[in-house]
């Protein structure tokens, strides 16, 4: 039983459309900055990161130093800016890793099913049945500590959703009819898999894409406060945190490596809702982070 | 349920009302059937995760007959080490004897201290269950609380503040939260003490006033998604026919909303409930060395860094094993909350 | 259908002070650009004791926005923007939500169509009714229990212990619909509101329903609004009837006067459409156009674009009233001078 409202139903659809195109400017806006500094940063910023002034140690901010100095007398503005490269690198390369690894083998599984799905499929639900940080501190238990191990397990941690979001997607296409109709008129299954299904799971996977950028910032910076990420010296937004973690009482060194975290967590969050409502409903098969 | 036949006559009902029965007498998953499935699919998982790190191990760099016997040790007592350790044998065979004793709660003897790997983790279990339960338990209740005045009254304030705040939840890492209320709550105010864990049974004052700080903090993350979901559902619940019916009959709006659609929409998000037992596990590891809390989460980090494999391994199963058997609750309270998918 | 015509059913015309009456009742929505748009206006009619009065429309004529008024109900937004709603000699008009609790479900009730849908999936048939029981009759735990199982017994369900115990999707469509009769009944209102609740049903469940209603009535003297776009429920069920139109009462009267001696033309295009008589291959009549949206209604009387009797002028200038007479009330000017023919009784 509905209400007879006829047209005077649709009622403030209008505010909703406002508030699309305002966080649209904002991503665009964040991730240019984001870029931007990661970029640029370092060449611009006022202090050598590495540069230690033991004259100078735990300055609160000040014109000097806009964010204070750490126990060593750096600048962490300068250490802020250069961790920005690291982070956003660490995140991009971690990511490829595993979209070049999960969305084939989801691909393949979705394609050939059979064994190797339901082989592939119970490896990668073990990977997702062990919580997140404890598969990657395993790993680099056996790796061993460093940046470039660091990419590599996160990229490693990344391909789960990665092949869940290729497999469901080309499940979804091999179900169409016209699969069936291309293989019934002789068509390779090669070309099949070129021309038809990678065409068709190119959104939700780009959805994803968006979606894991933000895990892989939050588990490097997990890593690196840990201490087995980014290795001290190199400045990392998490071993800044790992620092200001010695001296709870100063408050200074908390907020920003913390702030740089939530806006760039933030941004890639909001990137990922506009790719997921641009590409419309066909994005966003799989949950991501 | 059998029919009467009077009902039956009296129904007379078409072909239409025939098939919708047959459909409504279709056999329904029971409670031994969910635990069965379940488990039959959560151990293969265990086996395929409990191989796959097992086999990681293996490929460490690192010979562990010379780290127990040290450097000067000639080729011949490293040789009968590495058969009394039974490293002479194929990987499969090791991982198989590795189950047999783990099964029985037999995870080996830490490489470091040479305490029964069990032991350990079975100490600190207590903690982290704390936690994770705690926040788990937080998380459920703010989120309730949130999502059903946020679907109350839709674009309101409240409805504002709550996706808002539930967006920051989400995006706030929980770890670096942890220092903000620590820097503020123990250091500043000095209301709460920032490190330590007290056992429920030696002091429950205590217990709970040093996990404060660290559920809070956890629960962040929980609470924002769970609002989040809560709040979707609810608006979709209260849109129903039932909760103006409900109203019709003259029953108060805030029992309309906390018993009868609540009910409904708590279906998905409980679902969440489970997927994200999963991430809080893995946020007790920061969590716990931020606070000094001796739970699965310190081990962990603790092995790692001290490369004590037999840990890693034992640790990871243990937790593995409480995400699936959190997931399995989970499962057995969909049939509370959709009586449809009881047994008829 | 053809039973329309042989077992129309002469009643007497009740008397005595109305149970329910809306006079000149008007709910308006907001619109989505600012201001208001009227869906019902100036509804008027009474609902008397022990009567079953019928409201009769299409889709869009707001019949359901009306209902939901008599009860105080006013959904998205919307709210009364005129008339006065009178219930058992009270003035409820201006009552607050917290006056409206205290009758809703207790001495007016309503049975919604779609019974899977008004009922709550995730409890028990018995304690929904419990509930609603328990809370205006004060009924402790047990008590409100053995009362749901006693009205679920009084609107013959069989096996009404066991069935209390199930749930909605236990129940087939015509089964939850009495279950929805329970409920209502639950509390002996003197006001049940029965919003189409045979539209979802087959036939012959629906003939069970309205035999249910019937008793009811005669058990009791609970007076109904049945709320319709089936003449055919109108011709068995009702003893008076009120038809909308656009959001508009356009007619009120006996039922065998409204199928006899319409005095609206949109009742008289209403009665050509039933497909009685009508040889096999031979045209349906309907009426001609389409009922017009809120926003846009004709100038005049809302139903001359579609009217086979229309004058230029009288018809087409100003809003019309809703005019009594001595058997009932009718919105035409013409009503007067037209003679409608009724229901057609086939070809002779």
């Amino acid at each position: 039983m509905s209400v007879q409202t006829s047209s005077a139903g649709d009622m403030s659809v209008g505010s909703s459309m406002h508030h699309a195109g305002l966080s649209r400017y904002i991503v665009i806006g964040g991730v240019a900055f984001l870029l931007f500094v990661a970029a640029f940063g370092p060449l611009v910023a006022p202090y050598d990161p590495f540069h230690n002034d033991l004259t100078v140690t735990y300055q609160p901010p000040s014109s000097d130093h806009w964010f204070g100095t750490d126990a060593l007398g750096r600048d962490q503005l300068s250490r802020l800016v250069l961790g920005t490269r690291t982070s956003l690198m660490t995140a991009f390369v971690a990511v490829a890793i595993g979209l070049v690894i999960g969305g084939p083998l989801g691909v393949v599984a979705g394609f050939r099913r059979g064994w190797i799905d339901a082989l592939l499929s119970r490896v990668i639900d073990g990977m997702l049945a062990v919580p997140a940080l404890m598969l990657a501190l395993t790993v680099i238990a056996v790796l061993g500590p460093g940046l470039r191990n660091a990419t590599i397990v996160i990229g490693i941690l990344i391909v789960p959703w990665f092949f869940r979001v290729a497999r469901a997607a080309t499940l979804d296409v091999s179900q169409e009819t016209y699969i069936d109709a291309s293989i019934s008129v002789g068509c390779s299954k090669w070309r099949l898999l070129l021309r038809h299904v990678v065409p068709n799971i190119a959104s939700p996977l780009l959805v994803q894409v968006s979606l894991s950028l933000g895990l892989a910032v939050i588990i490097e910076a997990s890593l690196s406060f840990l201490g087995l990420g980014v290795r001290p010296p190199d400045p990392s937004w998490g071993g800044m945190l790992q620092e200001a973690a010695q001296r709870l009482d100063i408050g200074y060194l908390i907020w920003p490596p913390g702030l740089a975290l939530v806006f760039t967590i933030g941004i890639f969050t909001l990137l990922s809702d506009a790719v997921r409502d641009s590409l419309g409903a066909s994005g966003g098969r799989a949950s991501g982070a | 349920m059998t029919r009467l036949p009077a009902e039956a006559l009296a129904e007379a009902p078409p072909a239409g009302q025939v098939e919708a029965e047959r459909a409504r007498r279709r056999i329904v998953p029971s409670f031994v059937t969910v635990v069965l499935t379940r488990v039959a699919w959560g151990i293969p998982v265990l086996l395929c995760v409990s191989f796959l790190i097992f086999a990681l191990m293996d490929l460490a760099p690192g010979d562990l007959a010379r780290q127990i016997l040290g450097d000067q040790a000639t080729e011949e007592q490293l040789a009968d080490m590495r058969a009394e350790l039974g490293l002479d044998r194929s990987l499969p065979a090791r991982w198989w004897d590795w189950l047999g004793g783990a099964v029985h709660g037999d995870f080996g003897v830490s490489l470091i201290s040479g305490q029964s790997v069990g032991d350990r983790i079975q100490s600190a279990l207590a903690p982290t269950l704390s936690l994770a339960l705690l926040a788990l338990g937080a998380a459920v209740v703010l989120a309730t609380a949130a999502g059903c005045l946020a679907a109350l009254r839709p674009d309101g304030v409240i409805d504002r503040l709550v996706t808002l705040l539930a967006a920051l939840g989400i995006t706030i890492p929980s770890f670096w939260l942890a220092l903000v209320l620590i820097n503020l709550f123990a250091i500043k105010l000095g209301w709460l003490p920032a490190v330590g864990y007290v056992g429920i049974t030696d002091n429950p004052g205590a217990w709970l006033s040093h996990l404060v700080l660290p559920t809070a903090s956890l629960t962040m993350l929980t609470t924002g998604e769970l609002a989040r979901y809560l709040r979707g559902t609810m608006r979709d619940e209260l849109e129903k026919d039932y909760v103006l019916a409900a109203r019709l009959h003259g029953l108060p709006m805030p029992r309309v909303v906390f018993k009868h659609a609540l009910k409904n929409a708590a279906i998905p998000v409980v679902t969440v409930i489970g997927l994200r037992f999963t991430t809080l596990l893995g946020g007790t590891i920061i969590v716990e060395q931020i606070f000094a809390i001796r739970g699965m989460g310190w081990i962990t980090v603790d092995a790692v860094l001290t490369q004590d494999y037999p840990v890693v391994l034992g640790v990871v199963v243990v937790a593995t094993t409480l995400v699936l058997v959190v997931n399995t609750l989970v499962d057995l309270s969909y049939s509370y909350f959709n009586p449809k998918l009881r047994k008829s | 259908m053809p039973e329309l015509i042989e077992t129309t059913v002469v009643r007497t015309p009740i008397a005595g002070a109305a149970m329910l009456s809306a006079r000149d009742v008007s709910v308006a929505f907001p619109a989505a650009r600012g201001g208001w748009i009227e869906v019902v206006r100036s509804a008027t009619f009474d609902l008397h004791p022990g009567e079953i009065l019928g409201l009769v429309g299409e889709s869009g004529s707001g019949k359901t926005v009306t209902s939901l008024a008599l009860m105080g109900m006013f959904r998205a937004g919307s709210r009364l923007t005129g008339g006065s709603i009178a219930f058992d000699g009270r003035d409820v008009t201006a009552l607050d939500e917290k006056g409206w609790r205290e009758l809703r479900g207790n001495r007016i009730a309503m049975v919604m169509q779609q019974p899977a849908r008004a009922l709550n999936p995730a409890f028990t048939v018995g304690r929904q009714i419990a509930e609603v029981a328990g809370r205006h009759l004060g009924l402790g735990r047990k008590q409100a229990w053995e009362h749901a199982v006693a009205t679920l017994d009084r609107v013959h369900i069989p096996d009404a212990r066991q069935r209390a115990k199930e749930f909605p999707h236990q129940f087939s469509g015509g089964m939850a619909q009495r279950v929805l009769v329970a409920m209502a009944l639950a509390c002996e209102p003197s006001v049940i509101i029965a919003d189409e609740p045979t539209t979802a049903l087959d036939v012959t469940v629906q003939a069970h329903i309205l035999q249910l209603l019937r008793e009811l009535v005669d058990d009791t003297g609970v007076s109904i609004l049945y709320i319709t776009h089936d003449l055919a429920v109108v011709a068995q069920l009702c003893e008076r009837a009120a038809v909308m139109y656009a959001g508009e009462v356009v007619e009120v009267s006996d039922v065998v006067d409204l199928f006899e001696r319409p005095r609206h033309p949109y009742t008289q295009g209403l009665l050509d459409s039933i497909p009685v008589g009508v040889e096999k291959g031979g045209r349906l009549r309907g009426v001609p156009g389409q009922i017009p949206s809120p926003g846009s209604m004709p100038a005049g009387c809302r139903f001359h674009p579609r009217c086979a009797h229309v004058l230029d002028g009288p018809c087409t200038t100003t809003p019309l009233e809703l005019v009594t007479h001595d058997r009932g009330a009718d919105r035409c000017v013409r009503s007067a001078d037209l003679t409608l023919t009724g229901v057609s009784r086939g070809t002779a």
